[in-house]
């Protein structure tokens, strides 16, 4: 059976698996699915999906060992610092405090130099940290924050979520497709959330935070 | 509360009524940024302008929402994953690893923004920059005399 990619968010809808969350079966053709059926990551219509051809070039071997990351926790911690910063940096920005954000803005880089460069990093590496995150960490913190009625933490778990299966599905075409999946591309990433988009145009909005196009940055090489 | 005036430039349409209507003079500046040493955050420009390019950023804020203890640790689990993947990513090559790093920063940021760390000028921030200057750190403390506390 095919898979079908979601132009929009980079969603794969793989006919042998169905999808769970929008009550398709299994071994359901991409044809057969409902006219109203949109993409269960960023809502886009049927249509802006396309059949996924997914070359045999510069594939990973599949028996690649993972090293998992071994961070000690003061680096742990200079690195929330950094975000924490940076954060912070923007916080300030949006109030007009330029001094400020610009200060902030050094001190989380200063922070994140402290770390040394990770040895043996692998995008396997980066994907097996995705799997945990989406099948146990951010289920149980959505739970907490919904029994807490932290709309906030609620909202950011949400788009963190979304952003985080649309890395999952890239790390999986560029296990399979390697440097191709970015060859004579563009690659945006949406300020606000987080949502990287590959292809010539992007969206004129952010499909996971609605932010305009414009707000977008283009990752250079 | 006192406010002061900023000019979106993006929606600016060079109708200049806020010059009109402005007592001091600090709407006309040659880089069309407002002067907010001139400001006196009457608002008399952003309610003139017809292109709604003008608005008042208070220079006080409410206190910011205060988060369940197990929320902010179950929250800070999922960062601890976002900085882990984003100092891997660094160490990965092409374009694609820089948008993964920076996509996992962006989402980290806001993940710290929603568990306690909203407002500068609230008390979690001060006491997170107490910790980084009480070990010496010298831009925490530059940056602990410049933002006043609202708790």
């Amino acid at each position: 059976m095919k898979k079908y990619l979601c132009t929009i968010c980079g969603h794969i809808y793989d006919e042998d698996a169905g999808e769970e969350k929008t009550d398709i079966p299994e071994k359901t053709a991409f044809e057969s699915l409902p006219e109203r059926w949109t993409c269960p990551v960023c809502g886009a219509e049927k249509s802006k999906f396309r059949i996924l051809i997914i070359p045999k070039t510069d594939a990973v071997p599949a028996h690649t060992e993972v090293k998992p990351s071994l961070l000690s926790v003061s680096e742990v911690s200079n690195l929330k610092d950094s975000v924490i910063c940076s954060s912070l940096a923007k916080s300030c920005e949006k109030q007009f405090k330029h001094d400020e954000a610009a200060i902030y803005c050094s001190l989380a880089k200063e922070l994140k130099e402290k770390v040394p460069h990770a040895e043996g990093a692998s995008f396997a590496a980066l994907q097996k940290g995705i799997e945990h995150e989406i099948s146990s960490i951010i289920p149980t913190a959505k739970k907490v924050a919904e029994n807490h009625h932290d709309r906030g933490a609620l909202r950011a778990l949400v788009w963190a979520e979304k952003v985080t299966r649309i890395h999952h599905s890239l790390l999986e075409r560029h296990a399979a497709e390697g440097p191709a999946l970015i060859k004579d591309k563009t690659v945006y990433v949406c300020p606000v959330c987080g949502f990287i988009f590959i292809d010539e145009h992007a969206p004129s909005k952010c499909p996971v935070c609605s932010a305009p196009d414009w707000k977008f940055e283009i990752v250079e090489a | 509360m006192k406010k002061f005036a900023v000019r979106n430039l993006r929606l600016c349409t060079k109708e200049c009524l806020c010059l009109y209507v402005c007592p001091t003079g600090a709407a006309d500046t040659e880089n069309s940024i407002i002067d907010v040493a001139k400001c006196t955050g009457c608002g008399h420009c952003a309610e003139a302008c017809v292109s709604k390019a003008i608005s008042l950023i208070p220079t006080e804020f409410p206190q910011q929402q205060k988060h369940d203890e197990n929320l902010v640790s179950a929250m800070n689990t999922l960062v601890v994953s976002k900085v882990t993947a984003e100092h891997t990513a660094a160490a990965l090559p092409d374009r694609f690893a820089r948008a993964l790093q920076r996509s996992n920063r962006i989402m980290a940021e806001d993940l710290v923004r929603e568990s306690g760390y909203m407002l500068p000028q609230s008390k979690n921030a001060r006491k997170f920059l107490k910790g980084l200057a009480e070990a010496g750190n010298e831009r925490a403390e530059k940056l602990l005399k410049l933002i006043k506390s609202n708790e």
